[in-house]
């Protein structure tokens, strides 16, 4: 291929170009590392057995190799030139994150009096808020209209009309509505999900043969149902097709993806826990 | 014998979608047998040939899914008026069921072509992949027969190329001896900047030092062409959408530089 000839300059950024690759082929890559963690871990339960698994041979780290300096008279002006405009940005934005952090510890700043009958009070002093204090005190704001939304337009959590869970699902007694989630398809068709529960969330698709088949979506984690550092054992329960598109067609509604649906549900049921978020039917 | 080929390159952009489809469609134009396996969890592969990902059977039915919900990898081949695909799925993402039993995990599409008619039913497939080095792309290494490596002419892309060159390395040297890379494809090309040349020149370096691997780079390259933006905004494969387009040459070009194959336009569709 032509190499051709560069013009003024380009030789600069070709050396610069040529270091950067001695840099990258020199350097153990990150995901290497990733397979190594899985290799070790194998180690750890069974070292005879999965010695050399690995299909890939043991990396040997390349000695480093000593990389050209570029010209620095060639590209000395091009770099000073980015320097300073790399090192006004950078200015520019400590400035403003002393600033925020100004204002943060402003907001957080309480004073205690120890002098009341030796009982600690906490006497709070409510910054005076400014348009940047508010902002930076309030970031992220609880969405609670989406529950209201849900009691009001549409049943999320149902209570079904018929307490007769059917046999399809893996649960074979009456729901526990005090600590059973229940999701409902028109109040005939549900499924029970319990805190604590192995979640997987499967739907159905058709192969090219005609049949169809449960895909799974999503595998929930029974801890992460479950209040934190509480531990409980974990059950395995199947989220049904019908019960999928069910709440898939409310995270359309919403607006929402189909876990974060879920994901609501589940959150706000174990942190209310009050039978109100059973939803009654209408 | 059939040839896999996997389009690979662990940075983005380089058009490795564009190439998997010009060639799938022109191999297709060309009367083989082919078929495309959509493994980038972006699936632009399989939006461009109206195959669906919703509510089929995809690459992660058969490859990802746990044991009691795996389906067949040849139930999941959709069969569209373009060609034969297995559709991608934004599940792909996430390949961490693949790394349960390392050994296995790697190798998993390589058992299931192998223990299917795939190999009797097509000539070519072709494999699509993500930006990623991950368990997926040591899967389509394990399998391919060649890889071609799309890759634009800058220097961020030339340090890719040394990234993607050692993981090629590390599997020719273990599970797959065979795995030839039929070439480095640059793409993108606008022949009047410097900075292209620069690319070039930096690229051919690198293949002129890695020896072993025996690297080829492509006489023909694709050269910018704004009907490729187009046809992916329209969906349809480009040679569809303009095949007089200055790409669309090159991919034809490049159809007989890499496979020593004409397109017979008698097989066209939709043009």
């Amino acid at each position: 291929m032509a190499r051709g000839n560069f013009k003024t300059g380009m030789s600069a950024m070709l050396e610069n170009s040529r270091k950067g690759i001695i840099e990258s082929s020199t350097k153990d890559t990150s995901e290497r590392e990733v397979y190594k963690g899985y290799n070790v871990s194998n180690k750890s339960n069974d070292s005879e057995q999965n010695k050399g698994t690995s299909p890939i041979k043991e990396r040997k780290i390349p000695e480093k190799t000593t990389s050209t300096k570029p010209e620095e008279s060639a590209s000395k002006t091009l770099i000073s030139s980015s320097l300073e405009s790399i090192n006004k940005e950078l200015d520019s934005k400590m400035d403003k994150l002393k600033e925020k952090q100004d204002s943060l510890e402003k907001a957080l700043s309480f004073t205690v009096d120890t002098t009341k009958d030796n009982k600690t009070e906490k006497k709070v002093s409510i910054p005076e808020i400014t348009k940047e204090t508010e902002i930076i005190s309030s970031p992220i704001t609880i969405d609670t209209s989406i529950i209201d939304k849900i009691e009001n337009k549409e049943p999320i959590v149902t209570k079904p009309e018929n307490q007769n869970v059917p046999s399809t699902y893996n649960k074979s007694k009456t729901p526990d509505y005090e600590h059973d989630i229940i999701v409902g398809t028109n109040g005939k068709n549900y499924a029970v999900i319990e805190p604590y529960t192995n979640l997987t969330i499967v739907r159905d698709v058709k192969t090219s043969t005609g049949t169809t088949k449960e895909k799974v979506i999503h595998e929930i984690d029974g801890i992460t149902m479950g209040r934190k550092g509480e531990s409980q054992p974990k059950k395995n329960c199947t989220f049904r097709p019908e019960c999928y598109d069910y709440v898939d067609k409310a995270a359309k509604f919403y607006g929402k993806k189909f876990n974060t649906m879920l994901d609501l549900i589940i959150r706000e049921y174990m942190l209310n826990h009050e039978p109100q978020w059973y939803t009654p039917e209408n | 014998m059939t040839k896999i080929i996997g389009i690979i390159n662990n940075k983005g952009g380089v058009g490795k979608t564009t190439t998997t489809c010009q060639l799938s469609y022109m191999l297709r134009m060309a009367g083989k047998r082919v078929l495309l396996i959509d493994a980038d969890s972006q699936k632009n592969s399989t939006g461009t040939f109206r195959a669906k990902s919703e509510g089929e059977a995809t690459l992660y039915d058969c490859l990802l899914a746990p044991d009691k919900y795996r389906v067949d990898i040849e139930e999941t081949i959709q069969h569209t008026k373009y060609m034969d695909i297995i559709a991608g799925d934004e599940l792909l993402d996430d390949p961490s069921a693949l790394s349960k039993d390392l050994q296995s995990g790697m190798l998993r599409l390589k058992n299931m072509i192998d223990n299917s008619s795939i190999r009797d039913n097509y000539d070519y497939v072709l494999i699509d992949t993500h930006p990623v080095t991950d368990m997926i792309l040591y899967n389509v290494l394990m399998v391919a027969t060649d890889v071609i490596i799309p890759v634009r002419a800058g220097t961020y892309e030339a340090e890719g190329i040394v990234k993607i060159l050692k993981v090629i390395k590390e599997v020719k040297n273990s599970q797959n001896p065979d795995i030839n890379i039929a070439g480095i494809l640059f793409t993108d090309i606008d022949d009047r900047t410097n900075i292209t040349l620069l690319g070039r020149t930096l690229v051919q370096e690198i293949a002129d030092q890695e020896k072993d691997l025996d690297l080829k780079i492509f006489d023909t390259y694709i050269r910018r062409s704004v009907a490729v933006s187009e046809s992916q905004a329209m969906r349809v494969p480009l040679f569809e959408y303009k095949k007089n387009s200055n790409a669309s040459k090159d991919y034809e070009a490049l159809l007989q530089e890499c496979f020593g194959l004409d397109v017979d336009y008698s097989n066209a569709i939709g043009i």
